[in-house]
């Protein structure tokens, strides 16, 4: 796996989709927190996104957004890091040397990892600008970290279907559905419910790839 | 006792209402190159994908070094080096790169792995290509490439689906030279070619199939052999007309002014007798050679006489 990971922080380093897929989710803050205390008409720090709204009620709000958006973006990288090979299944070559499982699961966590680091590049963002964290950050983070991990299936899950772009809006769709599950959830096992859609796509992803590299 | 790297047996492929493969059967030597030739949609690139555990078969065996392609398929993968006949390099990693994820794909151990690379090119003759970028790449260079990858961990077997295409013919030159060395290096190669001119500089064995069906497998003198009962002779004279004497059995295909072509099996008796008389009748005989007919005549006659057999 580690091999694998490797292979698509070079590439994705090299055509630049790395920082895009990083930097977008971590500058949220900076563009929503700054475009709506600039509407204001004056600078003022903490910067906001309601000024009726306390630095603390800021973040979260902000914290809110940072999580669909992080959460929602997952989808991208996992979708986007091994499209071109899946497409000329020139994918196969991986497998002689790695199993389809292992090339998927690879995927699934480079595009985590790429977005928990987003998230955290987001956090970090509106602790600067609202100089204050949202309550509960670290369950937050949990929640997050298993919001990317199953979008990230989903994304990987997606591709092997089909490597046509215009499935990433179907990606985006069930995000939408999942979101306000992982927002919403209050206990582990709403938790554990991501962590287990996110293995059963990693399986059928594994699946559907050998499947489709045999034709 | 002949050891087989490859045996395949009733193989069974059905892509929909289509048979990619009916009870195709062949084997493959350890330590030899053995040369897959058909015509496009033949079969032979549904055969290489089972043989290199990417495609199942619908029916049949095959077994690869030892190994049943259906159930080890992953003890399989890790010993052969596979180059398909088409596929796309990551544009924007050096070859180097490339190839050095290859090694740690494969588990060579790190203080390894660069003089494995450096193996790697150097076989395939990719050295000065190691720091350019792979999108800057030709077509020809892309194909070494792919030897180089599937030569990169060193694999017992190496299964080459057209190697020669898009190569120029210095470039395919170097192919050859470095499928014999191969060879000497006791690596078996299994390679499916449209080029017969190279199989037959290179290869001990042949597979022919037709229509999903093997209908030849053996070595080239055989596949002479079973194509040709009979041998092409031509006789060639200074300047006047040739006849053939009576009492030989064979049938006259080409004549030329100075020149005939003759199918028959003449014994030495019989060529010596045919010159005597040309001579006596004042002919100035030149030569009386057997025509060599190269593995494209020969593939091609049998595939003729395969679509006789079918049409009748």
């Amino acid at each position: 796996m580690i091999a694998m990971l490797h292979y698509a922080w070079l590439k994705s380093r090299r055509d630049s989709s790395l920082f895009a897929f990083i930097m977008i989710p971590a500058l949220f803050p900076l563009t929503a927190l700054g475009g709506a205390t600039l509407a204001k008409g004056h600078w003022h720090y903490p910067l906001f996104l309601n000024p009726q709204y306390t630095p603390v009620q800021n973040a979260t709000l902000c914290a809110q957004i940072a999580t669909a958006i992080s959460v929602l973006f997952t989808v991208i990288p996992a979708f986007w890091t091994l499209r071109p090979e899946i497409a000329t299944k020139s994918v196969t070559s991986f497998f002689f040397a790695a199993r389809p499982m292992t090339v998927v699961a690879s995927v699934i966590v480079f595009a985590f990892a790429l977005s928990l680091t987003g998230w955290i590049g987001a956090i970090t963002m509106i602790r600067i600008l609202t100089g204050t964290l949202p309550p509960h950050v670290a369950f937050m983070t949990l929640k997050v970290a298993v919001g990317c991990l199953a979008t990230s299936a989903l994304g990987t899950l997606f591709v092997t279907i089909s490597s046509q772009p215009a499935l990433l809006v179907g990606g985006y769709m069930a995000c939408g559905l999942l979101i306000p599950w992982i927002q919403g959830s209050k206990s582990s096992l709403h938790v554990m419910g991501g962590v287990a859609a996110a293995i059963v796509c990693t399986a059928l992803a594994g699946f559907i790839l050998e499947r489709r590299c045999a034709t | 006792m002949t050891e087989h790297a490859i045996v395949a047996e009733g193989l069974l492929k059905r892509y929909g209402k289509v048979t990619a493969l009916r009870d195709t059967s062949f084997a493959v030597a350890k330590g030899t190159i053995t040369g897959f030739v058909g015509r496009n949609g033949a079969g032979k690139t549904t055969t290489l994908k089972i043989v290199s555990t990417l495609l199942h078969a619908d029916d049949g065996t095959c077994n690869v070094l030892g190994y049943d392609v259906r159930r080890d398929p992953y003890a399989i993968r890790g010993r052969i080096g596979f180059l398909p006949d088409m596929f796309e390099l990551p544009a924007v990693l050096t070859l180097r790169e490339y190839l050095g994820i290859f090694t740690e794909l494969y588990g060579i151990a790190r203080g390894d792995r660069a003089k494995r690379v450096d193996a790697a090119l150097q076989l395939t003759r990719t050295e000065e290509l190691s720091e350019r970028k792979l999108q800057a790449l030709s077509r020809g260079e892309v194909q070494r490439v792919g030897l180089a990858r599937a030569l990169i961990h060193n694999p017992d077997i190496l299964i080459l689906d057209e190697p020669a295409a898009g190569l120029d013919p210095h470039a395919r030159v170097e192919l050859k030279e470095l499928l014999r060395l191969l060879r000497e290096r006791g690596k078996t190669v299994f390679l499916s070619s449209h080029v017969l001119a190279d199989l037959e500089e290179i290869c001990d064995e042949l597979v022919v199939i037709r229509r999903g069906a093997v209908i030849f497998s053996g070595d080239i003198a055989g596949f002479r052999r079973q194509m040709r009962a009979t041998t092409r002779w031509r006789l060639t004279a200074v300047s006047r007309p040739i006849a053939l004497p009576s009492g030989i059995r064979g049938e006259v295909v080409e004549t030329g002014p100075t020149s005939m072509d003759f199918e028959g099996n003449l014994s030495a008796g019989e060529r010596a007798r045919w010159i005597a008389e040309l001579v006596a009748k004042g002919v100035d005989v030149c030569e009386v050679s057997p025509v060599r007919s190269t593995l494209e005549q020969e593939f091609a006659k049998a595939i003729e006489e395969e679509d006789e057999v079918v049409a009748s």
